[in-house]
């Protein structure tokens, strides 16, 4: 099982594709949520996730927008495609019939 | 402050893996980030680091680098020390009825000794403790030990304590001990072949010092008269370096082989 974090990230990580790297997931987990997603985070849960076998990262290119750095990018392997859609099976499965569920569906209880 | 934080933030991400550290500095650049925002971002990553890495067995027995070299250097770093005030108070060298070059070639036996104990035993606490290795609190006891001999000389504002005259001694003692562990971080184990030429030189020159302190003792004893306690060491302690010696180099050599291992 994922925790919410590690989805989070699986999730950025799907909605980039080609182009999931360290900056741009934070950029897309902010915008999403609202909060704060600081790098240490983000890296040592990369770490997790690979570590679990549902992403693979390697290094890219260096750009000349990064200083000559090269990114850290990141794709979703399809046990971390399983992974996540077992997660968002089980949250909206444990979800079902609760208050804020309703809500979102425009039902009033 | 700017300038300051980024700087700080430059230092941080050298205890970060090279691949890590392009990679933070490039986002960084990447989103523009503030010096504030960034610094704090990298201390948590930094301590992440650490801690995931203090969660492997090794950090927490890399001390055990420590106690050869201490109990089997630790004699010769009392004596030179002893020599140092005994010579700084007394103007002459402390005498047990040895020889000007009798002395000159234990002092020599004793550094040399001294600081073969401290290169591999800083060796093995390097190559155990890897990259917890500049955070290391076992790194701190000379630190605080240094501070508090500064601090106590500075305080009675006079220069015989003995533990400040075992400065001078103890930072030749820890440079090498420094060094060791430097190489031991980047290395993680010596060549089966260079061990055993580093304890050969180290099994010598121990034997060299048992001998020398035979001598002492002997030359004490006939100096005072019968007066001074027999100081002969029994064989038990005497065989205690060479069990250390073995034991450390196999540490360094055969076990240590983490060059593989990320830690």
């Amino acid at each position: 099982m994922l925790g919410e974090f590690e989805y989070l990230l699986l999730t950025a990580a799907a909605r980039l594709g080609e182009d999931a790297y360290g900056a741009a997931m934070r950029q897309e987990i902010e915008g999403a949520t609202g909060r704060r997603c600081s790098i240490g985070a983000l890296y040592t849960t990369l770490d997790r996730l690979e570590a679990k076998g549902f992403v693979k990262t390697r290094m890219g290119d260096p750009t000349p927008q990064r200083g000559g750095r090269p990114k850290r990018m990141v794709r979703v392997t399809a046990k971390g495609i399983q992974a996540a859609s077992e997660f968002y099976s089980a949250v909206t499965r444990a979800s079902r019939g609760v208050a804020w569920e309703a809500h979102r569906a425009g039902v009033r209880p | 402050m700017n300038r300051v934080c980024w700087w700080l933030v430059d230092i941080l991400c050298r205890t970060l893996e090279p691949d890590e550290r392009d990679a933070v500095r490039g986002d960084f650049a990447e989103s523009g980030e503030s010096a504030g925002r960034a610094l704090r971002d990298v201390i948590g990553l930094v301590v992440r680091r650490q801690a995931a890495l203090w969660k492997d067995w090794r950090p927490w027995v890399a001390p055990v680098g420590l106690i050869a070299p201490v109990l089997c250097g630790g004699s010769g770093i009392a004596w030179i020390g002893w020599q140092f005030r005994t010579i700084r108070i007394y103007g002459v060298r402390y005498e047990v009825g040895l020889t000007l070059t009798d002395d000159v070639v234990r002092l020599a036996c004793f550094s040399i000794l001294a600081i073969a104990w401290a290169w591999s035993g800083g060796f093995v606490f390097g190559s155990l403790s890897r990259r917890t290795l500049w955070a290391h609190p076992a790194l701190l006891i000379p630190l605080a030990w240094f501070c508090f001999a500064v601090l106590q000389a500075l305080a009675s504002g006079r220069l015989d304590g003995m533990l400040f005259w075992f400065l001078p001694p103890a930072i030749l003692f820890l440079i090498p001990f420094l060094w060791g562990a430097r190489r031991g971080v980047r290395r993680g184990a010596l060549s089966t072949g260079t061990a055993l030429w580093l304890a050969a030189a180290i099994i010598a020159l121990t034997l060299i010092m048992q001998v020398e302190d035979g001598r002492s003792n002997l030359a004490f004893a006939a100096w005072s008269g019968g007066g001074a306690m027999d100081g002969r060491l029994a064989w038990t302690p005497r065989l205690l370096p060479f069990v250390a010696i073995i034991w450390q180099f196999g540490l360094m050599s055969a076990g240590m082989r983490f060059k593989e291992n990320k830690i």
